[in-house]
């Protein structure tokens, strides 16, 4: 029976497998080498490394480069499938012959899909095999999930791939479809915010924060990131309908493709113009935003110089790309949509960005605060996955208050980034949590170091302990954490450390602030599965100078107190506290000196201390402070701040 | 199969190729689709294969539309005027994917064409000369064996002897299976012998549609001598439609019945006379001299 008559054309199918096979050998062999190799060879001499032991989902965070290998193998596979469409004679052949073109498109997708589940189908049972041979931590259930994984992001990617085939006609423009509509909107959002930053302060330092929609929407990305942050299900269905809608389009563009219109880079021409616009505002932006991060100290209409041969340097590279010619012709209509788009876009960015950059919440809205004039540390994500709900921010109505007035008093004084004044400016972050769940994030970069609003910032701490910022009082138990490492990787301790920790945090708050908040602060580690985290404590926490006392390292070792070549006692009244902190950040340690009469330590008066901070004499109620150098400090004559190069502890 | 397309429209962008085309094709018969290029034969070609859509009108066989419809493209196969193959691919392999294609496809024929034209099986077709790629094309349509063939310029790159086997195998097709054929060239002389009917393009339009043995039958070449010129009742009596006249020899289409023509002639005493078929460019010349169009600005040698 000849298979014209049957459902699938054999002929059709050994044509496209054809055309596909020797990319299919080579992506198998890539897979081969990128996972079942390269999982042998990192746990080939894992018996040699004492307790080692081997994380969960290895597989997946071993399968990120096959992963990528993979969706680059499904781009290229729907290129090299269609790429009958690009050329007339191919064209014209393959839509004379006696099957429709639904038909033709399903033997194409069929190969492909084929391309994509047997190479990953063989490297399974490679596995397997691993498994059973070498690697029997490595569970049955994983390679499973791992399998199914892999066939639904190469698919997702295929057809993506596919839907640009039908946009465009020739094999290189697929490949610049298939970037712009999997690269398109993150590389615009980015360029958006870029330039943003380079014009307005007061936009938050985490791209990632306000990236996530766009984040989501570049699959690559999630697919990568869902290795190693578990598979999130919902997104996952997301894409997976998506895919089945542009399955679905392609079949419609298909089924309405114009063969005559081969010869035209481009199926509908609004899209290319559309494309040309868009391209252009994003080049308009690169080039502008590089321009203004050398330019606007100098002048601002070297800047908008920037902007506009950004445009006009993208357009024309747009148009050679998509007219496959560098000599291109030019069309009106594409041109004046490129003006109005770009006229669109600046009346809607500058009115929207100075907006959000002035904005300030109303204080009744907001539910906590995080104020901070350092740089920041933590991710919204990491926050709420190993953090205790109020880790780093406030709820008490006064500090809501303050941190609202510090935020005005930076959107009055804030001014343009890059406009040197001359004048020492400092860093200002102010996140809320607001009531309605909702997270703002703001941070100021241009605000002058000595503005009054730093004091403030700084006073909002010192009313008690600040234990919202205290990494292990707010650490969760999290499933994931494998153990802590206490002074910056001296002493490892288990996750009941946590507890012992938090139960003795009360006398913390009974300490004088100013002591407690900002000496004595010491590094903690937690170590999780697939992450790592930060932060500081108190060394005036009992639990602490338990642990120390009970490991084989001193009070001193933790501070490096013993590396110290330089030391002073400094006995402030209680009165003079808060300025003595502030000249301590602003004043060097001579002047610090002369002001409050700080007393050198001789060599022996240097033992007797280490030896009594070493007996855990230490006392965070009282005003005795030791100001001690770091390791490696050589007095110099320049006009450092004390706090460069000394620590301060306070001693009985 | 018969081909009919009836008010077929064809338009890139704004400009229309091919415009009302009105064509019927009788089955069993090869029409010559002829005009200069960029006329539109190709497209139309292209829109009676089914590779284009007529924007507006329709093309049939035995009344079945083409477009999108495998049962009717099954029964036509159109050979393009540059032979496409898959590249790589040897004449073994196309066969192997026509044969997959067309359910008439004949292995038998395929190897005895393969071996009257000589085509190497195994050689890949892109390594071979133009006219060995148009050979190849000719064994590949031919065992396909279709109702219809649609060939764009199909004896470029033929040499004078293929030229002549594979008119003769296309003939023979016509004449054993009822094979309609309908051939666009820009050629008249290769047309010549081998249309029963012809349509001439220009600007995307057919002038000219007629069957070519009734113009041979009513219409005649007459090349005559006089020893001193006839008065113009020549012309009106003789029914001549077109004439040329170089000293005393005139030349002329004379349109009408050919068995009294001899008889009329003698009535003017020439000094010699002789009646001939008219050619296709003669027919033309006269034709579309009085559509007011001149032949020569529309087919070109």
């Amino acid at each position: 029976m000849k298979s014209q008559t049957s459902l699938l054309n054999k002929g059709l199918f050994s044509h496209f497998s054809g055309t596909i096979f020797w990319l299919t050998v080579v992506f198998m062999a890539m897979n081969i080498i990128a996972l079942p190799l390269s999982l042998w060879i990192v746990t080939y001499d894992r018996d040699l490394i004492p307790g080692y032991t081997m994380p969960d989902n290895l597989l997946f965070q071993m399968s990120a480069g096959q992963i990528i290998i993979g969706m680059i193998f499904a781009v290229f596979l729907a290129m090299f499938l269609l790429n009958y469409l690009n050329d007339e004679a191919s064209s014209d052949f393959m839509h004379s012959l006696p099957i429709k073109r639904t038909a033709v498109l399903t033997h194409a997708l069929m190969t492909g899909f084929a391309a994509i589940t047997i190479p990953l189908l063989i490297t399974a049972v490679i596995l397997l095999l691993e498994r059973i041979v070498f690697i029997p931590e490595i569970a049955l259930m994983e390679i499973g999930k791992w399998l199914l994984y892999s066939i639904f992001v190469n698919c997702v990617i295929f057809l993506i791939s596919v839907f640009a085939g039908f946009l465009v006609n020739g094999i290189f423009l697929h490949l610049q479809m298939i970037l712009l509509a999997l690269f398109l909107p993150l590389a615009l959002w980015g360029l958006i915010y870029g330039a943003a930053a380079v014009l307005f302060d007061g936009i938050s330092q985490s791209f990632i924060e306000h990236s996530e929609p766009v984040l989501n929407a570049t699959f690559p990305y999630i697919a990568v990131t869902q290795l190693y942050s578990g598979l999130d299900v919902t997104l996952n269905l997301v894409w997976a309908i998506i895919a089945a809608v542009l399955l679905l389009l392609s079949f419609v563009l298909y089924r309405y493709r114009k063969n005559e219109y081969v010869t035209d880079s481009f199926n509908y021409q609004w899209l290319k113009s559309a494309l040309v616009a868009v391209l252009s505002t994003g080049g308009m932006l690169a080039m502008g935003t590089a321009v203004s991060l050398l330019f606007i100290p100098l002048s601002v209409t070297i800047s908008i110089v920037g902007f506009i041969i950004g445009a006009i340097v993208t357009y024309i590279i747009a148009e050679m790309l998509f007219q496959k010619n560098a000599k291109i012709d030019m069309n009106w209509k594409t041109f004046l949509l490129t003006l109005i788009v770009i006229g669109v876009f600046w009346a809607i960015f500058i009115p929207a960005w100075s907006n959000y950059t002035s904005s300030v919440p109303e204080a009744s809205k907001v539910d906590s605060v995080y104020v901070s004039s350092d740089y920041e540390y933590y991710t919204n994500i990491s926050i709420e996955e190993y953090f205790e709900d109020g880790f780093l921010y406030d709820n008490h109505p006064r500090t809501i208050q303050n941190a609202v007035n510090i935020h005005e008093a930076a959107v009055q004084e804030k001014s343009v980034p890059g406009n040197y004044s001359g004048e020492e400016t400092a860093i200002l972050n102010i996140k809320y949590k607001m009531t309605d769940g909702t997270v703002m994030s703001r941070s100021f970069s241009t605000l002058k170091a000595d503005a009054p609003l730093f004091a403030d910032v700084n006073n909002l701490k010192n009313s008690q302990y600040d234990i919202n910022s205290d990494f292990l009082a707010n650490l969760k138990q999290h499933p994931d954490m494998i153990d802590l490492i206490l002074f910056s990787g001296m002493v490892n301790a288990d996750k009941s450390f946590i507890d012992d920790y938090k139960e003795n945090t009360d006398a913390l708050m009974s300490y004088n602030p100013y002591i407690v908040n900002q000496t004595g602060q010491v590094e903690m580690s937690a170590n999780y599965k697939n992450n790592y985290e930060s932060g500081f404590s108190s060394i005036y926490n009992s639990a602490v100078l338990d642990r120390i006392h009970a490991s084989d390292i001193s009070v001193s070792d933790t501070l490096f107190l013993d590396q110290s070549s330089a030391m002073y006692v400094a006995e402030p009244e209680q009165a003079d506290m808060a300025d003595f902190f502030t000249d301590y950040h602003s004043l060097n340690i001579e002047e610090l000196t002369e002001k409050y009469n700080l007393k050198a330590l001789s060599e022996a008066e240097k033992e007797e201390t280490l030896t009594a901070v070493n007996n855990g004499e230490l006392a965070p109620e009282g005003n005795k402070l030791l100001l001690f150098s770091y390791p490696n400090y050589t007095a110099t004559s320049e006009d450092y701040a004390a706090d460069i190069d000394f620590s301060i502890i306070a001693i009985q | 199969m018969k081909l009919a397309v009836n008010g077929a429209d064809k338009s890139f962008g704004k400009k229309k190729a091919v415009e009302h085309i009105d064509l019927s094709v009788e089955e069993g018969t090869i029409h010559g689709l002829l005009g200069s290029n960029g006329a539109g034969k190709t497209t139309l070609m292209k829109v009676m294969s089914g590779i284009y859509k007529a924007d507006t009108g329709s093309v049939t066989y035995d009344d079945n539309n083409i477009f999108e419809n495998p049962s009717v493209k099954s029964d036509v196969i159109f050979m393009h005027d540059i032979p496409f193959f898959f590249k790589g691919a040897t004449l073994k392999k196309m066969a192997k994917f026509y044969k997959t294609m067309y359910k008439n496809w004949s292995d038998d024929r395929f190897r005895q064409l393969a071996a009257h034209f000589g085509i190497v099986t195994d050689k890949q077709l892109n390594q071979m000369s133009k006219g060995m790629k148009r050979q190849a094309a000719f064994i590949l349509a031919f065992s396909a064996r279709p109702k219809v063939m649609l060939l764009d310029e199909p004896f470029d790159g033929l040499d004078p002897i293929m030229r002549k086997q594979v008119k003769n195998i296309l003939m023979q097709d016509i004449a054993n299976h009822n094979m309609t054929v309908v051939a666009s060239s820009h050629n008249l002389r290769e047309m010549e012998d081998l249309c029963d009917s012809v349509s001439i393009m220009h600007d995307g339009k057919i002038l000219y549609h007629k069957e070519l043995t009734d113009i041979r039958g009513t219409h005649c070449k007459l090349q005559i001598a006089f020893k001193e010129l006839p008065g113009d009742e020549f012309f009106t009596d003789l029914n001549i439609v077109h004439h040329k006249t170089k000293g005393r020899i005139i030349t002329c289409i004379v349109k009408g019945n050919i068995d009294q023509l001899e008889e009329k002639v003698t009535k003017y005493n020439p000094l010699m006379y002789d009646i001939l078929p008219l050619t296709l460019e003669e027919i033309f010349t006269y034709e579309m001299g009085e559509l007011g169009y001149e032949i020569s600005n529309i087919i070109v040698e």
